[in-house]
């Protein structure tokens, strides 16, 4: 399908005729300032420079809480997988969201295919929107390689102020526009329009991290003893908000719940933090990273060079929201140019 | 729907046996009509509904398909309800999980086991699977320590075992009691009299983690290389399938690439022993 101009007036009828087939999550505004992806009831128009929601749209295909089994113990153990999955559509995903849902789809079909998740990701469709402005000042999306976005989305759509410019990636993107959808093709000056104001945005996004992103899992091979875990460990609440609202956290924790008559229940996951004390506990109650230093280490390794090297990408997209809800202002990029400079004056001595 | 890496197989429990106050063994035989094959190392995500899930390393041989034995000490919810079990009950079993030991590798080397209290229960597996094919392997020798006579687990075949002229075995306790006539001391005591070849060498190291610090000084000193340390190490474990990021050791995991490392790759992660 060519390229398409939606006029911002059809958008709201464009969402609201989806509604009929899928579930339909966008970002609303929660309070001033704090959005949130939640279904959407009404179709306001949320898609215009909004900061990055308090939670990445992750938690619809890896929600907080998930069942995983439902069991009878009587008279004899009836153990029944639980997948549960709708038809849905993630309206609005930023280019750092697509990454972070496009880094946890290696994840969940690497070595052993997730099936809850993957079941979920199947069913949905994503409809991205470009990001013309920096969001917010703690977005660095630019400096680990996720402004830009080719894959992993089936809509994207562009503001050229009156009108989105829509390119559709997939085969089901080009289904709901031609079924739901009100559109006129773009012509070439929509065209070139479209891309004046890409090649314009390149400039506006700074390279934040003071080397190309390829380079850090070198640098933190290189900082297991870096003194910035020391002075992180004296800040560091090891709270675990930072995972917490990560895109491409994905650790968990797994429990049972009975049910009253003590008989039946369900097995169920959570969402768990590496940076929480207990992560790492062994049932003897060795901690193998006891300190909150060693435990945000871990987290920055993940992020820079151990998922890393294993995936070849960045697994920080850049989206700030570590930074923005750390309650002791603990800074992903500042953070990282530490260890790139630690590393450079190491080379001097 | 029913490949949820999740799903546990239904297993009964054919026997428990009290081996000290704090483990028991416990033999299970799954009800699918299948052979159960494994590796001796590896273990399986054992589930008592409605509590949870732990990982438990195989005891029993892999030559034994038809049952799986595990010795379980209870340190946890999970470990607690396993020791209430009683023959006829049903527990769900995942698995088996890891890769276990490198036994190809091993054929024709001196074997050096060194189990550190319920360490001896990954090696027993390991053991007997090389008992069973003594002819496959060059010396064998089982050192084993357990912090007091009162907690040295499988005590009969212990007595077997010292009774075959075909290995060597020594054991120590930390702690003697007034009945207690072997040997006493840490187990790293136990490794500098051996004579051992120790480019034909393989040592395998199971046991808490305050032992692999002294242990591997012990057996470097001996000079057996790097790539023939194997050890087995202990982490919490969700998912076992390489996901929840609970065993994450650095940049391994131990569930997908141990939970056996040999020390030549052991050293190189901090967050390792």
């Amino acid at each position: 399908m060519n390229d398409i101009l939606i006029f911002k007036e059809y958008i709201g009828t464009f969402c609201n005729n989806l509604k009929e087939a899928f579930t339909v999550y966008g970002v609303k505004q929660k309070e001033e300032g704090f959005y949130v992806f939640d279904e959407i009831d009404e179709f306001s128009d949320p898609l215009k420079d909004y900061k990055p929601t308090i939670l990445p749209p992750k938690k619809y295909l890896f929600p907080q809480q998930e069942t995983l089994l439902r069991f009878d113990t009587q008279p004899y153990p009836d153990i029944k997988p639980v997948i549960e999955s709708w038809k849905q559509i993630l309206f609005g995903v930023r280019p750092c969201d697509i990454h972070g849902i496009s880094l946890l789809d290696k994840i969940f079909t690497t070595d052993h295919e997730d099936k809850n998740y993957t079941q979920k990701r199947a069913e949905t469709i994503i409809i991205g929107i470009d990001c013309l402005e920096p969001c917010y000042e703690h977005a660095h999306c630019a400096s680990v390689g996720c402004l830009n976005v080719d894959d992993g989305y089936d809509i994207m759509m562009t503001d050229l102020g009156d009108s989105f410019y829509t390119s559709v990636k997939t085969l089901r993107g080009e289904e709901i526009i031609r079924k739901y959808s009100e559109y006129t093709e773009a012509c070439k000056e929509d065209r070139e329009r479209f891309l004046r104001l890409k090649n314009e945005r390149e400039n506006k996004f700074e390279n934040k991290i003071k080397t190309d992103v390829s380079n850090l899992p070198l640098f933190f091979k290189n900082a297991d003893n870096d003194p910035v875990w020391d002075e992180l460990n004296d800040r560091c609440l090891g709270c675990g908000r930072c995972n917490i609202v990560c895109p491409t956290c994905y650790c968990f924790d797994v429990y049972d719940c009975m049910d009253l008559n003590m008989t039946s229940g369900e097995r169920c996951r959570e969402w768990d933090a590496c940076t929480l004390k207990d992560f790492a506990v062994v049932a003897t109650g060795e901690n193998f990273r006891s300190t909150r230093g060693q435990r945000l280490r871990h987290r920055f390794n993940r992020k820079f060079n151990y998922l890393m090297t294993k995936y070849n990408a960045s697994f920080c997209v850049g989206c700030g929201r570590c930074t923005r809800s750390c309650p002791v202002n603990i800074d992903v990029v500042e953070t990282v140019n530490a260890v790139i400079k630690n590393n450079r004056n190491r080379e001097d001595e | 729907m029913n490949n949820s890496i999740f799903l546990p197989e239904i297993a009964e429990v054919i026997s428990t046996r009290q081996l000290t106050a704090m483990e028991k063994y416990i033999e299970l035989k799954i009800k699918e009509t299948r052979k159960f094959n494994f590796n001796p190392g590896q273990f399986i995500q054992l589930s008592v509904f409605g509590i949870g899930e732990a990982p438990i390393s195989i005891s029993s041989s892999p030559f034994n398909k038809d049952t799986i034995g595990l010795c379980v000490r209870k340190v946890g919810d999970v470990t607690s309800a396993i020791h209430k079990l009683e023959a006829g009950s049903y527990i769900g079993i995942r698995g088996p999980l890891g890769n276990g030991f490198p036994v190809e590798k091993m054929k024709g080397k001196s074997l050096l086991f060194i189990a550190g209290g319920l360490g001896i229960a990954p090696l027993r597996s390991l053991i007997n699977y090389v008992l069973e094919r003594r002819d496959d392997f060059a010396k064998i020798t089982i050192l084993y320590g357990a912090k007091n006579p009162g907690e040295i687990l499988f005590t009969n075949e212990l007595e077997l075992w010292k009774k075959r002229k075909d290995i060597a075995i020594d054991i120590t306790v930390d702690k003697p009691d007034d009945n207690w006539s072997g040997k006493s001391g840490v187990i790293t005591r136990l490794i500098p009299p051996l004579d051992l070849e120790p480019t034909n060498t393989y040592a395998l190291v199971v046991g808490p983690p305050v032992m692999y610090k002294y242990v591997l000084l012990e057996l470097q000193i001996k000079q057996i290389p790097e790539d023939n340390i194997i050890m087995s190490l202990e982490r919490r474990m969700k998912c076992g399938v390489g996901k929840c990021g609970h065993c994450q050791i650095n940049g391994v995991y131990v569930c997908m690439d141990g939970p056996e490392f040999s020390y030549h790759k052991l050293k190189f992660l901090s967050e390792a022993i």
